[in-house]
């Protein structure tokens, strides 16, 4: 039979989208209809015309609400057009997966554990390392829906501070304590994105409100204040080694340090010093002939 | 510890929310933030921009709630619209039972995405109990002459047998149904927006920075302002008005063009002894659409066989008609300057009517029309000046002389509401045998949508319901006849907003301490194609209640955030074939085997 007369046959046009002609021709591996996309698509607002449509109701029940509403504030500032990708939103869906794996694992731990900001204002080491990350991705945060709500930023930063809670080995009960900050703070960053899974976590962490009646965590600036921090040494453009040094340090104390480091120092000693680029708690880089 | 189910999780807190009115809000001493997300059409189902729009929103909602403000976050639904209709004739199934049945399931998939709404402040346009404050609102504007009736050249779609705004025509067709639209003259029910033009065009400049630039650029464009002068062309004992942006440029003017539609064409034809000529040609261009007509190429005219006088200088110049001036625009009268505009420079080589350089650029000019700037020359009193003091100079003189005035002209037109639709707010005004159009008192509100009537796709079904139509006028007790328009539907949600913060009032649209406390709007979310429509007539709205002394604002809207499109790919059969080198002759079973060697 001639494709003309098939696509009659089959109440098909030359405009209709492929995949209906895959479904009449039996081919029912997703992957031809994926690849087909990848190669010769072109994308266009979802429209009943094209075909080219996602039921939200279907998505609904693949993958939750959360996952949906994650990955449409994920994937693009709001006045941006995205493109809708499979891939896409099973990544939002594994990201749950992983909150709700992480943090189902340490409700033992973490339930009775009671903690003042006050009393954590003053920790070290360790601890006082990952509040640093904790309020620094807070800040970050709060900063980006502040700024025209550009959730999408903001998300990677809640994504961010999962995998740095997910690193941290609590050790003793100053640990327990700022790694529960650090859930609570997170949970409560997604609450307005992924409303229902925050509230179910809120509640298995033995907490009383709803996470939906809770106030915005307040950024601590005694945190993001480290009196250490560390930059990256380039020289001559080219990273050689960190430095940890105080912030705000200045240029002149920076450079007798790398003189005077084993590893940096053999990049500068005995050549001359051109220019110094030093940005304050980042990075710099010195030029040497 | 189970792994993660949200369908369980998602229902639970849903029906925990819900039950414990987590987010019912009420008025208060606490700061307050009004988030707002566009209603939706209830066509059946949601759709992914739909879910994008209220993500958004619920997303800001929740993080404001989060920072200690009382938030409003409600819900309603765009309820009145054609669709509806087009379903009671396709499947006999009433409007009102379509609508109803689509936002009962439309609502529970919200809910399922878990939105923050307040569900006790839900609206329905199509319910009496809004409607009716539509037809009071409209009542206002009928009294202080917002609203008037006027029959008119309208946008008539074929297919839906429809009136539609400026606003709805699309590149010529219907913005719905996408037939291309005809001219038909229709009586009407009109909004004065026009009154307005200058506020509406003023007040954009406090949304700047707080909307995006491109909807203001938008609506500014179409407001379009511009500066210019009103001339009086006498024409035997007749009076032709003309407005022009060029008034510099009067003394360059050969010849006069009225658009065919014009009033005074037959009459001046006669009395030049050119009617039969001139009737066959009108004839022939009112077959034509608006969109043909702005389209055509080929200038084409007829010479009334009458002459003007040029009031700057005196000098007899012929009047023509021609099918590039279009009834619509200005006064439907052009002055033609073919030295200094293209168009008519066309017109005037074609026609062998005379062409005459008034405004002399630095280089000299062959074979076109110059339409910049210059030093004048043959123009009485203003020879030698440049042609931007000319422009503020001239209009003044005119004024002097007595034969025009400085004038500020819009694009802007007033908004034709009037539908011939079932499914929308009855028009509350009867046409009474004696006392012609009497508005329905308040008191009598609402006029309520009959339900005697039947839905065959042509016409007004409102028109077939004789309960209806008949009744007796309120002020004399005659017979009379009720209006069997209705509205537009963007009457209805040009002021929804308001209503969401009073939704239960029975005794007004609002109350005045409720949307003082509430309003304005902080942040409004939606898609940027309600640019000039929706997003004009609110504040337009919004302008008229203001100056009732109703609200407190005079913009509705704070903060815009256009959301941007939900996009995918897609691949069609042609593309797919094209890409494959097979063509519609081969084998079906030759694309089939291509298709698993190419993509398999």
């Amino acid at each position: 039979m001639k494709i003309k007369e098939f696509l009659k046959e089959n109440n098909l046009s030359k405009g209709d989208n492929v995949s209906f002609l895959l479904k009449k021709l039996n081919i029912d591996d997703e992957n031809i209809l994926k690849r087909i996309e990848d190669n010769i698509g072109e994308s266009a607002k979802m429209s009943k015309s094209k075909g080219n449509t996602v039921d939200p109701e279907d998505a609904v029940k693949e993958f939750g609400a959360d996952t949906v509403r994650l990955y449409i504030l994920f994937t693009a500032p709001p006045e941006n057009d995205f493109e809708w990708s499979e891939d896409g939103i099973r990544g939002a869906f594994r990201f749950l997966n992983r909150l709700w794996d992480f943090v189902t694992s340490k409700i033992n731990d973490l339930k009775d554990v009671n903690y003042t900001s006050e009393e954590l204002k003053d920790v070290r080491g360790r601890a006082k390392e990952l509040r640093y990350k904790i309020h620094s991705c807070l800040d970050r945060y709060l900063k980006d829906i502040e700024k025209h709500y550009q959730f999408n930023t903001a998300i990677a930063s809640a994504m961010i501070l999962l995998n740095e809670l997910e690193e941290f080995d609590p050790r003793d009960e100053i640990d327990k304590k700022v790694l529960k900050e650090g859930v609570e703070i997170l949970l409560l960053m997604l609450s307005p994105i992924t409303p229902h899974i925050c509230e179910e976590l809120w509640k298995l962490l033995g907490k009383e409100n709803y996470i939906s009646e809770e106030k915005m965590p307040e950024v601590c600036e005694e945190a993001i204040a480290l009196d250490e921090v560390e930059i990256g040494v380039q020289i001559n453009g080219k990273l050689r080694g960190r430095l940890k040094v105080k912030t705000d340090e200045k240029e002149e104390n920076i450079i007798s340090m790398i003189k005077s480091d084993p590893k940096l120092g053999k990049y500068v000693n005995g050549k001359s010093i051109r220019k110094i680029v030093y940005i304050k708690n980042k990075l710099v880089n010195v030029v040497v002939s | 510890m189970k792994g993660y189910n949200p369908h369980e999780i998602e229902e639970k807190w849903q029906k925990i929310w819900e039950r414990e009115g987590v987010f019912k809000s009420s008025e208060g001493e606490r700061k307050k933030k009004y988030v707002l997300e566009m209603f939706p059409y209830p066509s059946g189902r949601i759709h992914m921009g739909h879910v994008r729009n209220y993500t958004i929103g619920d997303a800001i909602a929740r993080i404001y709630k989060m920072k200690g403000f009382n938030v409003l976050h409600p819900m309603g639904w765009d309820a009145f619209g054609l669709p509806a209709e087009n379903a009671a004739i396709k499947q006999g199934i009433h409007p009102a039972k379509w609508t109803e049945e689509n936002i009962a399931y439309m609502k529970n998939q919200l809910k399922r995405l878990g939105f923050s709404y307040d569900w006790s402040r839900e609206i329905a346009t199509c319910k009496k109990d809004y409607y009716r404050w539509n037809q009071w609102i409209f009542l206002k504007m009928f009294e202080r002459g917002i609203a008037y009736r006027k029959e008119a050249i309208v946008n008539w779609c074929p297919h839906d047998e429809t009136v539609l705004a400026n606003e709805q025509v699309i590149d010529g067709k219907c913005w719905r149904c996408g037939t291309e639209i005809i001219q038909k003259s229709v009586p009407s029910w009109y909004l004065k927006i026009t009154a307005y033009a200058e506020r509406l065009l003023k007040d954009l400049e406090k949304l700047e920075g707080k909307w995006p630039e491109k909807v203001i650029a938008q609506q500014r464009q179409w407001i379009g302002r511009s500066e210019g002068a009103l001339i009086r062309f006498r024409v035997e004992d007749e009076t032709v008005e003309v407005f022009t942006t060029r008034p510099d440029t009067l003394f360059g003017a050969t010849f006069l063009i009225l658009a065919p539609e014009h009033p005074l064409v037959e009459k001046l034809a006669k009395k030049g002894g050119r009617y039969k000529e001139v009737k066959a040609f009108v004839e022939k261009l009112r077959g034509l659409s608006t969109r043909e007509r702005t389209l055509i190429k080929e200038k084409e005219g007829e010479f009334l066989g009458v002459y003007a006088e040029n009031p700057a200088n005196g000098e007899r110049i012929p009047v023509w008609t021609a099918n590039y001036v279009l009834y619509e625009y200005g006064t439907g009268a052009i002055m033609a300057v073919p030295a200094h505009d293209q168009r008519d420079y066309e017109f005037a080589v074609k026609y062998g009517l005379p062409i005459k350089y008034v405004v002399m650029p630095e280089k000299e000019i062959r074979g076109e029309a110059y339409e910049g700037e210059g030093i004048l020359k043959d123009s009485g009193p203003f020879t030698g000046i440049p042609s931007s003091e000319a422009k503020k100079k001239m209009p003044e003189w005119f004024k002097e002389k007595g034969f025009g005035e400085p004038k500020v002209t819009y694009r802007l037109r007033d908004w034709n509401i009037s539908r011939q639709r079932y499914w929308g707010t009855p028009i509350p005004v009867v046409y009474c045998e004696k006392c012609g159009i009497v508005p329905v008192p308040y008191e009598d509100l609402p006029v309520e949508l009959p339900t005697d009537v039947k839905f065959t796709g042509k016409g007004n079904p409102l028109a077939t319901s004789e309960e209806f139509v008949k009744t007796k006028c309120p002020k004399c007790g005659s017979n009379a006849r009720r209006e069997t328009d209705t509205m537009d539907t963007f009457f209805d949600s040009s002021w929804y907003f308001l209503r969401y913060c009073d939704p239960a009032n029975s005794e007004k649209p609002f109350s005045k301490e409720k949307t003082d406390y509430w309003m304005p709007v902080d942040i409004y979310i939606g898609g940027i194609e309600h640019a000039v429509l929706h997003l004009l007539y609110a504040r337009f709205f919004q302008k008229f209640l203001y100056d009732l002394g109703l609200v407190k604002d005079e913009e509705p809207f704070e903060y815009l955030l256009t959301q941007g499109m939900v996009l995918k790919k897609w691949v069609s059969i042609g593309k797919l074939m094209e890409d494959l080198g097979v063509s519609e002759e081969d084998d079906i079973e030759t694309l089939k085997k291509r298709i698993h060697e190419v993509f398999g």
